[in-house]
Parts: structure tokens; C-alpha cells; sequence
């Protein structure tokens, strides 16, 4: 039996914040689209809200290699957006690198894009500008940056991800797999902390994809940035150390994996629990066991049970 | 900066090709018109008599006033009034004396009814050749020497050595001239030293014939009679010019005042100010109807400008967010995308103003400062448009629902342009186009913007009907086509502003040639009063109008006496002209011309307003007659009574001076001038209509306008271009996936013309009547029946036909471009 003492000190004593050493820190992030109501024909309707995130949290550390799931408008896109700073979230707290990104002057929000992320889309041809080798691709950032346009260290990049023969290649003479390498080049030109990918591999076939992703999981290791990929490619979400589903804008699950003493892979799949103790169970466990609208929970010592609700427990309305 | 302009070098070139021939017109134009004008101005003067363009300064002595008896007084004189000369009038002067010195008209006592005016002109010695005798010398007492023009010593019987009585003095006859024909001017002032002068003075009862001689300056100068003395001073018919007439018009009144007030019996004879106001009056309308014109060129060649700058900056857009996102800034991304449009629009403008160089005509200000704007404005909105698109980082918008509620500021604005276009069209009906108030110019431009704003909004109703109508129906392309339309809505704002100013004042400006074309039309035959007029300085044989009548080619034949006369009203009479002809024998005619013949109730004359009131009075030509009036008549065809009275009485047998005639030119100069084989001048109603058209002011608004709405035309069709190619990757996805669902090629063709016909059709129709309606809503600002040579308010028709089948071809053209370009989009070649 603890002691008032105890009791006190333990009270007034300063607990560390929610992700306080966290890199990339989402709480209760929150992204609403709004537009206007169309007052046209029979489509006459109020405004349209859309509600992209609501309520998400994300706890990623320095250094981790992170793939982000889930189906189509889940918000995944969305989230990344608002982490490389090309968007601007409705409400809830958003910090990459120590920085705010709601709290951001349009000056603070520059420099993070300048030197804090780099973004690499899906389309391959979209992450390079046509006109441009793929050296001059990679130094384009630098310049942008106001900085001298660092020959070496492109050539260094393009080495590293194993693309250093088409440095004076453009885009339109590289295959797809070579661009998005270029393209992963590009974005590490400014050496920034993180590196996010929004669907990298999603117009690659897998050998390509594989490449890619060996290219992505070799700049993780050799520079230390940390590495935020979305993606539907089980190629790479099955690879990374930690693979984060995201449902209905929510963070709904993570699987983590280790490697065994074998030298085997295990995966294990966790739910989120959030830190309002909201948690989603996965859809299909809901299905087999029809759970709807309410579950009863029993607590036990070391765990809590989630029933579904008795038909003769249901209320009759 | 050059990589990103080469990768979309076909937009890119689409702006510089735009911006180059916008800034041409921009700097050729005004210089064209400006040499016409300038023409115009140099036309006048030099096809008007020297006599009524120079100016003249005439002192009238008293017998007691001897200001100047000498002719050195008078020549130095001459440098005094030149010193008097405003700075205006002094540029446009040549320094060519021309000083005379005359006497009163005395008689001839021992020469029934002659009389005679002795005369010294400065430059004589070079205007007449002596043929006989030699120069007068100095008087002798009261005897002076006189020289005569050989014709007129011939015509009066006088030869060398004869020694007229006059009133108390001689003049003896020393010798004969002849007209030196290079002496232009001075015979222009001095004609009555070439011809003797004859008149039945009111009450005389026998012709008088006045005679002028020359004789030497200081017999002249120091008579101790009435003396005039005429200083002129010659004007430069090409120093005046367009923009110096105002000032030189000014000089003359100017001048007019400082001389009169330098003395009494010393006044100014010049018709310069005259002439430079009717010149300045056409100048300011054609000023502002051209203003008018370009100021909606000006603003439909923005708006196509401006569509190819937004085609382009959409183009460049991916490419520019990507370096947004690569951590470009805000102003280094403007900075990207403007130094695109402005590697193409600079130059572009550069050259074309260059270019406007081979267009002859004199420079003014907005040659240099037209292209400029031009280019200015060009890159600022690109520059606006790409820091709008790329102010916010996230490039990827939800698009999937339409967002058009505008802001407060944008409708402010429209209802401000509204205001002001209807306020200014009101002021415009009140005023009157030719106040040379630019703001008041704007009106038209300024109505067919509100207008173009009217239509935007109106246009989402008849489209929404549509789409509902055919959403009920079986055609699939139809619905699709028009929701297409509907989806592009947001996006016609710049077509719309583009192509609506261009339909309306291109169709404006096609009425108004129309209108220009009927009233100089109508002036040709008003000159000449038939399709043929004969003119004979005498009696016409009668035998000439029968073979005339006989001659193949020619129809018709009235024969007309028409001249001059003192009718017997008053006590000394009243001039008048007089036309004697057959009114039905007209009438028959010139039917079917624009030629109004006015009728006789029953039979006699018809008289203007000043005769009116008598019952009757006598002529004596063609034949005495009393005239007894029974209507008034205000004007005759081709008859210039220069504000006299006219009096128009019955054809009278046997005399005619004048064939009015219908049939072939060439046939009835053939037979004139097989009859009278010297006096006899023949004019068409073709000819005149090529001299009233040649006039350089018509001629100058004729052709701005073909050459502004044609410009009209084309940048119009570019805009519309411009905005269908501006939506084709999104036509051609739409195309691509629906062609998968079954579309088939000429469906794809039926969509696309669908997509553009609502905007087409309504911005035609409403460009049309705007078009149509601003002759109208101008009201009588605008008098193009000056451009004829009409009297001013002469109601000149306007024709729809030619508004109409400008904005019907423009929207057809359009609509065909639209048809073929939605076959290319089907296959994916957009």
C-alpha cells in the first residue's frame, strides 16, 4: 500500500508528453475538406464536408522504415500531405522533426519542405521534370534551395541508389523503375530527415518494385532518414519493420516484425489503441462473430474480453 | 527557364505569334489612320482653291488715308503682318509674297458699259508674258500705262496704244499679255486680269463688262483714290497636318483678331478656319469611331492573350508544382513561369512594334506605349495567374464537385461594369459620340463588357434547362454534351470577354461600313441627280438629244435647264438657281435610285422658303417667264444652290443646258462627244461614288473598320480556339473512357460540338444584338452621313444583313472547328 508520500509524489510528478521523442508525431489529427454547395440544377445541395482524418495518431522515430495501408480514401494520401507540408490540417497536432506543422509561417513551412522531407510520388513521371537529366533533376532542390548545386553529391546519390549510369539521362530515356530511383535521389538531395513515398512502386511491376524498395530500405540504412512509405504493394509493406493501417481516417492496426532466432520473419498484428482508449477491431473478426452496435467487455487480470451482445440482451427498440 | 519554355514551345509560340500581331496592330494601326487622316487634312487643302486655303490680309483706304503710297511701304509691310503670324500659323506658311495693290472699278467713258480696275501684283513679272507692247511704266500726271490680257483686249476690242477716258484720268494701253500657266497661285487670286467679268446689275438694262489691268505699283499707290491692298500669305497644303489642324485652326482666329484690331478697313480673307473645322468635326468622329473599335480590339486581343498566357501557365503547372513541392518559393516559381511568358511576349511585342515601322505614317504615343502595355500586361498576368495557382503548396484539389460561388469582390466589380456601361450609353444618348470625351468612347466597350457579364450569368439557366430536357431523352450524347458544357462553365469567363465584345463590335463595325457604303451611295446620286449627267457650258441642239435617245445603251434622256439667275424679287433682286425640267420625265427616271423628285400640285413652280411668300416674279432665263410659286422645295439633286434660293419650273422647249440620263457612260460619251466636241463635261453616279469613297478620312474608317473586324474575327476565333484546346486532355480522357463504354466517333464529334454550342450560341446572340443595337443606342452621336458629304442628320440606314452574317460566320466556323476537333479528341490526338 503506497503512502500519501508516495501518493503525492507520484502525482506531481511530470510525466513525458504523448510522443515527446517521437520524429513524426500525429495526435488526434484531423483534415476536413470542405466545398461549396452546388446551387446548380438538381444537384442543389448545402456544403460538403469530407472528413479525411479524424482523429488519427502516429508515433514514428528517427530512423524507422515505415509503410502506411488501408483501402482507397482511408486517408493515408491525406495524412502524407499534411507530413511533407503540401497541406495544412484542420485541427489536432502534427509535428515532423520538431517542427509544428499547424503552427508553420509560410517562411517555416518553406525551409521544412526545403530541408526537413522529401516526396516521392506514384507516377514516375511525375517526381521529375521532363526537360531535365537526372542529375540536374537532383540538383534542382539545391538550387531551389538557393544552395550550390552539388555535383559530387548527386553523383553520389545516383550511386547509391544504383542509377549513376543515367545521370545524363533524361526521364523520358529512363525506365520506370530507373525514375523512381532518380526520383528517390531527388528527394534526398537536401538531405533531409524524412523521406515520404506516396505509393513509390504503384506503377511498377514487382521485380522493378523490389528495386525500388531496396533503394528506399538502402538510403533508410546508409543515411539514417526516416522513411514514411504509403502503399497497396505487399512487396514492400511486408518488408518494413512496422506496417501501419489506416481505416476511415484512423490509425486501425500495426503489425510488427522481428526477426527470429531462426532467422525467420514474425509478424505480429496489433490494433491501436488510441489514447482516448478508442479501438477498432479488425472488420472481418466483427463479421464472424456478428458484432454490431454494441459488444460486451469483461475485464479479466490480464486481459479484456470482448463478447458480442446477447440477442436477448438487445433492447427491443 | 529556356528548357521549361522548349518542352511546351507549341503554347509558348501560340502566345509569342498572338502578343507579335496584337503588338503590330497596336503600333501599325494608329499610324495608318494617322496617315490618312494626315491626308486627308493635305487633300483638302491642296483640291481647295489657294484663294480660300491662303491667308489674306486686305486694308480697304479711304480717298483721304495714304498709309502706304509707295510699294516699298507696302512689300515691307508684307514682313509686319508676317511678324504677327501666331507660332501655328508660321509653320504651315511659305514665305512666297503675294502683294496687290488695286484701284476702285472706274468707268470707261469713251468704251460703252466697261469699266475698269487698275491692278499691281508683285509677282506679275513671273505670271504673264507680254505678247505685244511692253510692261506700263510710271504714271504721267494723270495718265496712266495699263496692260491687258491679249484674250480679254481681243473679247473688249482694245489694242496697244489705245488711251481710255476714266474719271478724270487716262490709262493708256502699253501692251498684251498672255497667262503663264505655271502660275497657279497667282492666277487663282488674280483672275479677273485674265477675263472680262459681265453682269446685268439689278435694274441696268444692258450687260456691264468689267475689265482689270495691270499697271505699275507707285501710280497705283499713291492714287488719290479708294485703293485695296491684298497681302496673302500661302499655306503649305502638307504642314497641316491631323494634329496640328486644332492649332492652326486657332492661329486663323487668332490672326483673324490681331488684325482686325490693327486698324480700321484691315481685315483677314481666308477660309482656312472654315475648312479645318469641317475637316476637325469629321476627324473627331472618325477619331472616335475608330477609338471605339480599337479600344474592343484592344480588349478581345487581351482576352486571347490572356487565354493563351492561362493555356500556357496550365501547361507548365505539373512542372512548377513539382518544384513547389521540391521547396521553390512562392516567388521563385512566379518567377519561372512568368520569365516563360515573358521570354515569348517581349520579344514578340519587340518585334512587332518594330515590325510597324514599314507602315508608313507618323509616330505618336501609342505606337511606343501600346506594345509595351502590351507586354506588361501579358507577363502581369501570367505572373498573377501563376502566383494564384501555386500560392498554396497542395496542387491536388478536389475537383469532383463544382465550387462557383463567386466572391464579393468579383461581383462589385461586375456590377460596377454594368453600372457604367449602361450610365455611359445613357450620357452617349444624351451627349453625342463626337464630344472627343474619351471616358464617353469607352461606353460602347464598356456596355459590351456588362453585357459579356450579363451573359455569364445568365448562362447556367438555358443550360440547365437543357440538360434537364435531355436528361429525360433517349440521346445519350446530347446529356452528355450539354453537362459537359455545364462542367466547363467556370471556365468560359475569358472566351465569353473575348468573344462577345468581338461579335458585338465587330457586327458594329460591319453595320457601319454598310451604313457608310448606302449614304455615300446616296451622296453620289444626290451630286449628280441621274446615273448620267451632261453638263454643256451652252444651249444642247435638240438634234444631240434625239440622237441621244436613239443611241444603243441608253435608256432614257430628260433634258433640264440649270443656272444661275437674278429672280425679280426685291429691289435688287435675289439670286437664284434655276432648274427647268420635266419632274415626271425625272422621276421615270431615277426610280428605283435612293433619289426623292419633288412633286408639283397641279401645275407651276416650286420656290424654297424665301420666294415662297410672293405670288408670283419674273426670270429672265432660260426664257422670261413669270414664275408663280405653287410648293416649296428645299434641295434638287444635283443641283448646288450654296445656300441661294432655288426655283424649279417646267422643262422649256428647245432649251437645255443639262441631259439627265439613264443607260451606258461609255455610249452617251461617245455621242457627246460626237455632237459637242468641246464643252461638254460628263459625270456618273459611279465615278462620284469613287470620289466620295477615295475621300482619305472614308477611306481610312472604311478600312479600319474591314481591317478591325476582321482582326475582331480572328482573335475571337483564336480565343474560342484556345479555350477548347485549354479543356482537350480532360475531353480526351471523358472521350477515351466513354469511347470504351461504346462512343462512337461521330457521337464524339456530336458531344464536343455540344460542349461549345450553349456558350457559342448564347454569346452570338447576345453579341449580335448588341451589335445591332448600338447604332441605336448610340443615337445621333454618330452622323456617318458626314462621311458622304450629306447634310448633317441625314438618316442613313443600317442593315442588319452585314452584323448578322459576321456573328453567324464567326459562331459557325466555331462550331465546325469544335466538330472536326472532336473527332481528334476521340482518337486521342488532342
Amino acid at each position: 500500500m503506497p503512502s500519501l508520500a508516495d501518493l503525492e509524489a507520484q502525482a506531481g510528478a511530470t510525466r513525458p508528453a504523448f510522443g515527446e521523442n517521437a520524429h513524426i508525431l500525429c495526435d488526434n489529427l484531423v483534415r476536413i475538406y470542405k466545398t461549396e454547395g452546388s446551387s446548380r440544377g438538381s444537384d442543389r445541395s448545402a456544403a460538403v464536408e469530407v472528413v479525411a482524418l479524424q482523429g488519427l495518431d502516429l508515433l514514428i522515430d528517427k530512423g524507422e522504415l515505415v509503410a502506411i495501408v488501408g483501402a482507397s480514401g482511408s486517408g493515408k494520401s491525406t495524412l502524407l500531405n499534411v507530413l511533407s507540408g503540401l497541406d495544412i490540417p484542420t485541427a489536432g497536432l502534427a509535428r515532423v522533426a520538431g517542427m509544428d506543422l499547424l503552427s508553420m509561417t509560410s517562411r517555416d513551412r518553406l525551409r521544412f519542405r526545403r530541408s526537413i522531407v522529401g516526396f516521392i510520388w506514384q507516377q514516375t513521371a511525375r517526381n521529375l521534370l521532363p526537360y531535365l537529366t537526372a542529375r540536374e533533376n537532383v540538383t534542382l532542390p539545391m538550387k531551389l534551395a538557393g544552395r550550390r548545386a552539388d555535383k559530387s553529391r548527386a553523383g553520389d546519390l545516383l550511386e547509391l541508389l544504383g542509377v549513376a549510369d543515367c545521370a545524363g539521362r533524361r526521364p523520358g530515356e529512363l525506365s520506370g523503375g530507373q525514375q523512381q530511383r532518380v526520383a528517390i535521389a531527388v528527394a534526398l538531395a537536401n538531405s533531409p530527415e524524412v523521406i515520404l513515398a506516396d505509393e513509390p512502386t504503384g506503377e511498377l511491376d514487382s521485380d522493378t518494385s523490389e528495386e525500388v524498395f531496396a533503394a528506399l530500405r538502402g538510403a533508410n540504412r546508409e543515411l539514417g532518414v526516416t522513411c514514411v512509405i504509403v502503399t497497396h504493394d505487399p512487396t514492400v509493406s511486408e518488408q518494413v519493420d512496422r506496417t501501419i493501417g489506416i481505416r476511415d481516417g484512423r490509425t486501425s492496426s500495426e503489425t510488427l516484425r522481428r526477426t527470429s532466432q531462426d532467422g525467420g520473419v514474425i509478424a505480429e498484428e496489433y490494433a491501436v489503441l488510441d489514447r482516448a482508449g478508442r479501438l477498432q477491431l479488425p472488420r472481418d473478426f466483427m463479421n464472424e462473430l456478428e458484432m454490431e452496435r454494441r459488444v460486451r467487455l469483461e475485464l479479466e487480470r490480464d486481459h479484456i474480453g470482448v463478447w458480442p451482445a446477447d440477442r436477448e440482451d438487445e433492447p427491443n427498440d | 527557364m529556356i528548357r521549361l519554355l522548349n518542352a511546351h514551345k507549341g503554347v509558348a509560340a501560340l502566345l509569342a505569334v498572338l502578343v507579335l500581331s496584337v503588338s503590330l496592330l497596336v503600333a501599325a494601326l494608329p499610324r495608318a489612320l494617322e496617315a490618312s487622316y494626315d491626308e486627308g487634312a493635305q487633300r483638302l487643302l491642296s483640291n481647295s482653291p489657294p484663294q480660300l486655303t491662303s491667308l489674306g490680309v486686305v486694308l480697304s483706304t479711304s480717298y483721304w488715308a495714304e498709309p502706304l503710297a509707295t510699294v516699298q511701304q507696302t512689300v515691307a509691310k508684307d514682313d509686319d503682318w508676317r511678324a504677327e503670324l501666331p507660332p501655328a500659323l508660321r509653320q504651315v506658311t511659305t514665305d512666297e509674297k503675294l502683294i496687290s495693290i488695286e484701284s476702285e472699278r472706274m468707268r470707261i467713258s469713251n468704251k460703252r458699259n466697261h469699266h475698269l480696275t487698275l491692278m499691281w501684283v508683285s509677282t506679275a513679272d513671273s505670271a504673264v508674258r507680254y505678247v505685244e507692247g511692253r510692261p506700263p511704266g510710271p504714271r504721267k500726271g494723270t495718265r496712266f500705262d495699263v496692260a491687258f490680257a491679249s484674250s480679254v483686249a481681243a473679247e473688249v476690242g482694245i489694242k496697244v496704244g489705245d488711251v481710255l477716258r476714266l474719271d478724270g484720268l487716262t490709262a493708256r494701253v502699253t501692251g498684251l499679255y498672255e497667262p503663264v500657266t505655271a502660275a497657279k497661285a497667282f492666277w487663282a487670286h488674280y483672275d479677273a486680269l485674265g477675263r472680262v467679268i459681265r453682269a446685268l446689275p439689278v435694274g441696268a438694262q444692258e450687260e456691264q463688262m468689267y475689265l482689270a489691268g495691270l499697271t505699275d505699283g507707285g501710280s497705283v499707290a499713291s492714287q488719290q483714290t479708294k485703293r485695296v491692298y491684298h497681302w496673302y500669305m500661302t499655306v503649305k497644303p502638307d504642314a497641316v497636318t491631323a494634329r496640328n489642324a486644332e492649332a492652326v485652326r486657332a492661329g486663323v482666329t487668332d490672326f483673324r483678331n490681331r488684325v482686325s484690331d490693327s486698324g480700321s478697313g484691315i481685315s483677314l480673307s481666308t477660309n482656312l478656319d472654315r475648312l479645318l473645322t469641317q475637316f476637325l468635326d469629321r476627324l473627331a468622329l472618325t477619331r472616335t469611331l475608330m477609338a471605339v473599335l480599337l479600344g474592343g480590339l484592344i480588349v478581345v486581343c487581351a482576352a486571347t492573350i490572356a487565354l493563351a498566357v492561362r493555356l500556357l501557365a496550365e501547361r507548365v503547372r505539373g512542372d512548377l508544382a513539382l518544384m513547389r513541392a521540391r521547396g521553390a518559393s512562392l516567388r521563385q516559381v512566379t518567377l519561372a513561369g512568368t520569365g516563360v511568358a515573358a521570354l515569348m511576349a517581349v520579344p514578340a511585342a519587340v518585334i512587332g512594334y518594330l515590325i510597324s515601322f514599314a507602315v508608313p505614317g507618323p509616330v505618336t504615343p501609342i505606337v511606343h506605349i501600346g506594345p509595351a502595355l502590351l507586354a506588361l500586361a501579358a507577363v502581369a498576368f501570367c505572373a498573377a495567374w501563376v502566383a494564384g495557382a501555386h500560392r498554396k503548396p497542395l496542387d491536388q484539389r478536389r475537383d469532383d464537385i463544382a465550387t462557383a460561388r463567386p466572391s464579393p469582390r468579383r461581383i462589385a466589380m461586375e456590377v460596377l461594369v454594368v453600372a457604367l456601361g449602361v450610365g455611359g450609353v445613357q450620357l452617349l444618348r444624351t451627349r453625342g459620340l463626337g464630344t472627343g470625351d474619351p471616358l464617353l468612347s469607352l461606353a460602347p466597350l464598356l456596355l459590351a463588357l456588362a453585357a459579356a457579364i450579363v451573359t455569364l450569368r445568365v448562362y447556367p439557366l438555358p443550360l440547365r434547362l437543357l440538360v434537364r430536357l435531355t436528361a429525360r431523352g433517349r440521346n445519350a450524347s446530347s446529356y452528355l454534351g450539354l453537362t459537359m458544357a455545364a462542367r466547363a462553365a467556370a471556365g468560359v469567363a475569358l472566351p465569353v470577354l473575348a468573344l462577345l465584345p468581338a461579335l458585338s463590335i465587330g457586327a458594329y463595325g460591319a453595320a457601319t461600313v454598310q451604313s457608310i457604303d448606302t449614304a455615300q451611295r446616296q451622296a453620289a446620286w444626290q451630286m449628280i441627280g441621274a446615273e448620267i449627267r451632261v453638263e454643256v457650258d451652252r444651249d444642247i441642239p435638240t438634234t444631240l438629244v434625239e440622237e441621244l435617245r436613239r443611241t444603243p445603251g441608253v435608256d432614257a434622256v430628260v433634258p433640264a435647264s440649270v443656272g444661275p439667275i437674278t429672280a425679280e424679287v426685291g429691289f435688287h433682286g435675289t439670286p437664284a438657281t434655276v432648274v427647268a425640267v420635266d419632274l415626271e420625265a425625272y422621276r421615270r427616271l431615277v426610280a428605283g435610285s435612293p433619289l426623292t423628285v419633288p412633286r408639283v400640285p397641279g401645275s407651276g413652280a416650286l420656290v424654297t422658303r424665301g420666294l415662297s411668300a410672293m405670288a408670283s416674279f419674273d426670270i429672265s432665263w432660260p426664257t422670261h417667264i413669270t414664275v408663280v410659286p405653287k410648293g416649296t422645295v428645299a434641295s434638287f439633286p444635283g443641283v448646288d444652290i450654296a445656300g441661294q434660293e432655288l426655283i424649279v419650273v417646267p422643262a422649256m422647249a428647245g432649251k437645255a443646258n443639262t441631259l439627265l440620263v439613264r443607260g451606258d457612260a461609255d455610249a452617251v460619251r461617245a455621242a457627246v462627244k460626237t455632237g459637242i466636241p468641246s464643252g461638254a463635261v460628263v459625270r456618273t453616279v459611279n465615278g462620284a461614288l469613287d470620289d466620295v469613297a477615295a475621300e482619305p478620312l472614308a477611306s481610312a474608317l472604311v478600312t479600319g473598320l474591314w481591317v478591325v473586324s476582321l482582326a475582331l474575327a480572328v482573335y475571337a476565333l483564336v480565343g474560342v480556339a484556345i479555350a477548347f484546346v485549354s479543356r482537350a486532355p480532360e475531353r480526351a480522357r471523358a472521350h477515351a473512357l466513354l469511347a470504351v463504354l461504346g462512343l462512337t466517333g461521330r457521337q464524339a464529334r456530336i458531344l464536343t460540338v455540344l460542349e461549345v454550342t450553349p456558350l457559342l450560341l448564347l454569346t452570338t446572340c447576345a453579341g449580335f444584338a448588341l451589335g445591332i443595337g448600338l447604332p441605336a443606342l448610340l443615337g445621333a452621336g454618330v452622323d456617318l452621313a458626314a462621311y458622304a458629304g450629306l447634310p448633317a442628320g441625314t438618316p442613313s440606314l443600317t442593315s442588319a444583313t452585314p452584323a448578322l452574317v459576321f456573328a453567324a460566320g464567326v459562331a459557325l466556323i466555331a462550331l465546325v472547328g469544335s466538330y472536326l476537333g472532336g473527332g481528334h479528341a476521340k482518337s486521342g490526338r488532342s
